[in-house]
C-alpha cells in the first residue's frame, strides 16, 4: 500500500527515468539510421532544395548555383554561376498526338500511356544557360513524369530538344529576347492527372508551379 | 596541463574504445541477414512488382549466334531474355543483370553486338531492354536471372538492402538442341520503349 | 652473433647478454625473427621476380580466375580490318585460349594485364615509341583484344567459357625477331580492399610469373596476297575477306573502335594464320575461318 503510494509521489519523471535515459540512444541510434541523407548537404544526389513554390498562373523564381566547366562559355571555366530564371505555367492540357521529330524513338502514344503538351514562359538574362534543363509532371502520390536520368543524358524518346529552348535552337543560351514561350510534350500513365510541374537543372535545386 | 593536452586516461581509453568499437562492427553479420537484397521471385511471363519498378520478362530465346551491332558467336550458348521495366513513381537507371544456374555460378550480361546491360526505365511506359548471357550449355538447367536496378558489382555492392527479381527461365537441354538446329543469328534490339501492350506487358489502371 | 662474443660491452653487448639469458625456444624465435628482420630490406618478401616458370606453347597455365593457353605469336601488317596506326608498322598478335575457370564472371580487359607486350618483339606504343625490352609488366602498352570466332570485342568471360582471343600490339616495321619471349604477369584476389570500400576483385600483380620464348610467324611479303602461298600468314586472307570501310586502328587503345571495325575479317585472318601458317592445326583454321563467313 505504501509502496504504490510511494510510486505516486514520485511523480512522472522519477516513474520514466528509465525511458528518459533511453530516450537519448534512441534519438542517436534514429540520427544514425538516416544520416546518410546527410550526403546531401554537400553532394547532393537528388531533387532536394525547392527553391519556390507557386500556385497557379503565377510566376516562381529559379535561383540556382551551379559549376560551369566553360563548355558553351570559356570565360566561365571552373566558376561557380547562378542561374536565375523565371518560370510561369501558360497551359497544360493533354494531347492526343506527338511532336514529330526524326530523332523520336516512338511515334505514337504508348498502350496505357498518355500525352501532356506543357506550355511556360521563361524570362531569364540573355545568355544565361539552359543546359539540363528539365519540365516535369508530378501527380499528387508524388510520381515524377519526366524526370531526366541520374546516369547520364539519355534522349527524349519523342525527340525533342532541351525544354527550355525555343525550337530550333541549336544551343542552350537564353535568347536575346529575354521572355520566350516554350512547349514540351511529356508522357505520364493514362489516368493520372499531374497537379504540379517541377522545373529544374539538375540537382539539387527545382522549383514547383501548380497546374493552371 | 592536462586541461591543454590529451590525458593519459584518453590517451589510454581512446584506442581501446575504437578497438572495441571496430571488434564489434566486425561482429555484425554482413554476408546474409543484413545486406542481402530482397529478392521477388517471378516466372517468364509474369509481371514483378519490386518497390521501385515492374519487371516482366517476357521472352527468353537461345542462340549460337546473334547480330545487332556486328554480330557476336558465342563461346558457349548465348541466352537472350527480354524484359521490360516499367519504373514506379521517378526515372530510374537499372544496371543490375546476372543469370545464376542450378550450381550457383553467377554468369554477367554481355554488352557483344548490341546486346544491353544497362537501360533507363520511366514511370509512363515500358521500357523493354534484351540482354544476352554467354553461358556455358550446362548453366542452362535451372538457369535464373537475377535482375535489379543496382548494378552487380563484383560483391554485390549496388544491391544491398534492395529488391531484385528472380527469374527463373525455365530452360534445360532441349533449349540447347534447338538452338543449335537454328543456324539464323537472332537478331538483337537496342532498348526501346514499349508502344503496343502485347502479352507480358505492363498494364496499367 | 658470432662477432658479437668479442665485442665491448655496448648495444652489442646486451643483445649478447640477454640472447645468452633466453632458452632454447626463446633463442629460436628471437634467431628467426632477427633473420626477418635482417632480410626484409634486401627483397626477401617480394614476389619472385627472376625465376619466372617456363612457358611453352600449348601449356595450360592457371593465372587469376582463368586457364590460359598461349597459342602461337604471329606478326603480320594487317590482321583483317585492324591495321596498324602508323602504316610503316606491324602488328604483333598473340593467339591464345582463355578459359574462366571461377564460379563468377572475369572481365576480359584482364587479358591485357595478364599479357604483357612481348619482349625482343619490336612492340611500339600508340606514338610509336619503341618499348625498352626491361619494361616492367605494367609499363608495357596493353592489347586490343578480338574474339577470333566474331572478330568483337570482349567484354565478360563467364565461368566455364573457353574463347580463343587475339591480343594485338604494334609492331616496329622493321623488328623481324624469330623468336619472342612471352610473359604471363599474376592477378591477386582482393578479397576486401581498403575498408571495405573496394571488395572481392583481382588486382594485377604485374609480375611475371611464366616465361617462355616463342616463335614468331613472320608476316607475308607485303600486299601480295594473291600469291596464295599455303604459309601465308594471318592477314591475306582476312584483307581477300573484307577490306572495305576499314577502320584503321589498332594500337593500345581498347576502347571500341577498332572492335567496331574489325568486322568478320578479323576472325579470318588469325584462324588462316593458325591453320596455313603453322600448318598443323587445320581444325582451328577451318573454325575460323567457318565462323567468319558465317558472320559474314
Amino acid at each position: 500500500m505504501t509502496a504504490v503510494v510511494d510510486v505516486r509521489e514520485r511523480g512522472w519523471w522519477r516513474r520514466n527515468a528509465i525511458w528518459l535515459a533511453v530516450l537519448p540512444l534512441m534519438v542517436a541510434a534514429a540520427a544514425a539510421a538516416w544520416s546518410f541523407r546527410l550526403m546531401n548537404l554537400w553532394w547532393p544526389t537528388e531533387l532536394v532544395e525547392r527553391v519556390d513554390s507557386v500556385g497557379a498562373g503565377e510566376t516562381a523564381h529559379f535561383v540556382g548555383d551551379y559549376y560551369d566547366l566553360g563548355l558553351t562559355d570559356p570565360a566561365l571555366a571552373n566558376t561557380w554561376v547562378t542561374r536565375e530564371v523565371d518560370v510561369r505555367v501558360l497551359d497544360v492540357r493533354e494531347v492526343d498526338g506527338l511532336p514529330q521529330s526524326v530523332l523520336a524513338e516512338i511515334d505514337r502514344i504508348p498502350d496505357g500511356a498518355a500525352a501532356w503538351r506543357v506550355e511556360l514562359e521563361l524570362t531569364a538574362e540573355p545568355g544565361t544557360d539552359l543546359g539540363l534543363c528539365q519540365v516535369m509532371l508530378v501527380t499528387s502520390d508524388g510520381t515524377r513524369y519526366g524526370e531526366a536520368s541520374k546516369a547520364g543524358t539519355r534522349p527524349d524518346p519523342l525527340g525533342q530538344g532541351n525544354p527550355c529552348m525555343p525550337p530550333d535552337s541549336m544551343d542552350s543560351i537564353a535568347p536575346e529576347a529575354g521572355t520566350w514561350q516554350v512547349s514540351t510534350v511529356l508522357l505520364t500513365r493514362a489516368g493520372d492527372t499531374p497537379d504540379e510541374i517541377w522545373f529544374s537543372f539538375g540537382n539539387p535545386h527545382y522549383v514547383t508551379l501548380d497546374v493552371p | 596541463m592536462s586541461r591543454r593536452g590529451f590525458s593519459w586516461r584518453t590517451m589510454l581509453f581512446a584506442p581501446i574504445a575504437i578497438g572495441a568499437a571496430t571488434w564489434f562492427v566486425t561482429q555484425v553479420p554482413q554476408d546474409t541477414s543484413v545486406d542481402r537484397p530482397f529478392e521477388i521471385e517471378g516466372a517468364v511471363g509474369e509481371t514483378v512488382r519490386l518497390d521501385y519498378a515492374d519487371l516482366a520478362v517476357t521472352d527468353v530465346r537461345v542462340a549460337q549466334r546473334i547480330d545487332g551491332e556486328g554480330g557476336a558467336q558465342a563461346g558457349g550458348v548465348f541466352v537472350v531474355v527480354d524484359a521490360v521495366w516499367e519504373a514506379a513513381d521517378r526515372t530510374l537507371s537499372i544496371g543490375g543483370a546476372e543469370l545464376v544456374d542450378a550450381q550457383e555460378r553467377t554468369h554477367a550480361a554481355t554488352s557483344r553486338s548490341g546486346c544491353a546491360t544497362a537501360t533507363t526505365a520511366v514511370p509512363a511506359y515500358g521500357q523493354r531492354i534484351t540482354y544476352c548471357f554467354d553461358v556455358v550449355p550446362d548453366a542452362l538447367d535451372g538457369a535464373q536471372v537475377r535482375l535489379g536496378r543496382g548494378g552487380d558489382g563484383e560483391d554485390g555492392a549496388f544491391q544491398r538492402r534492395d529488391a531484385v527479381a528472380v527469374v527463373d527461365l525455365g530452360l534445360d537441354r532441349a533449349s540447347l538442341e534447338e538452338a543449335s538446329a537454328d543456324e539464323t543469328p537472332l537478331w538483337i534490339d537496342a532498348p526501346a520503349p514499349v508502344v503496343e501492350a502485347g502479352p507480358g506487358g505492363e498494364e496499367n489502371a | 652473433m658470432k662477432h658479437a662474443r668479442n665485442a665491448a660491452p655496448g648495444l652489442l653487448g646486451v643483445a649478447q647478454n640477454l640472447f645468452a639469458s633466453l632458452g632454447t625456444t626463446g633463442k629460436v624465435i628471437s634467431g628467426t625473427l632477427a633473420a626477418v628482420v635482417a632480410a626484409t630490406p634486401f627483397g626477401a618478401w617480394n614476389a619472385v621476380a627472376d625465376d619466372a616458370i617456363p612457358l611453352a606453347a600449348d601449356a595450360t597455365v592457371e593465372v587469376g580466375p582463368y586457364e590460359v593457353v598461349i597459342e602461337k605469336v604471329v606478326s603480320t601488317k594487317t590482321l583483317g580490318d585492324v591495321q596498324p596506326l602508323d602504316p610503316a608498322d606491324k602488328l604483333l598478335v598473340v593467339v591464345a585460349e582463355v578459359t574462366n575457370t571461377s564460379d563468377v564472371p572475369a572481365h576480359a580487359h584482364q587479358l591485357a594485364d595478364i599479357v604483357p607486350a612481348p619482349v625482343g618483339a619490336g612492340v611500339v606504343d600508340t606514338e610509336s615509341r619503341p618499348v625498352p625490352d626491361d619494361a616492367e609488366p605494367g609499363d608495357r602498352p596493353l592489347p586490343n583484344r578480338y574474339n577470333i570466332a566474331d572478330a568483337g570485342e570482349l567484354d565478360v568471360i563467364n565461368p566455364g567459357v573457353t574463347y580463343r582471343v587475339a591480343l594485338v600490339w604494334n609492331q616496329d616495321g622493321d623488328a623481324a625477331p624469330e623468336t619472342v619471349r612471352v610473359d604471363l604477369a599474376g592477378l591477386h584476389w582482393i578479397e576486401e580492399g581498403f575498408a571495405g570500400l573496394d571488395d572481392e576483385y583481382w588486382l594485377p600483380t604485374d609480375e611475371v610469373t611464366h616465361s617462355g620464348m616463342f616463335d614468331v610467324e613472320p608476316p607475308k611479303s607485303q600486299a601480295g596476297n594473291g600469291s596464295g602461298s599455303g604459309g601465308d600468314g594471318g592477314g591475306a586472307d582476312a584483307g581477300e575477306g573484307d577490306t572495305g570501310g576499314a577502320e584503321a586502328s589498332g594500337g593500345t587503345d581498347t576502347g571500341g573502335g577498332a572492335d567496331d571495325g574489325a568486322g568478320t575479317g578479323t576472325g579470318a585472318g588469325a584462324g588462316d594464320g593458325a591453320g596455313a601458317g603453322t600448318g598443323d592445326d587445320a581444325g582451328a583454321g577451318g573454325t575460323a575461318s567457318g565462323s567468319a563467313e558465317s558472320g559474314a
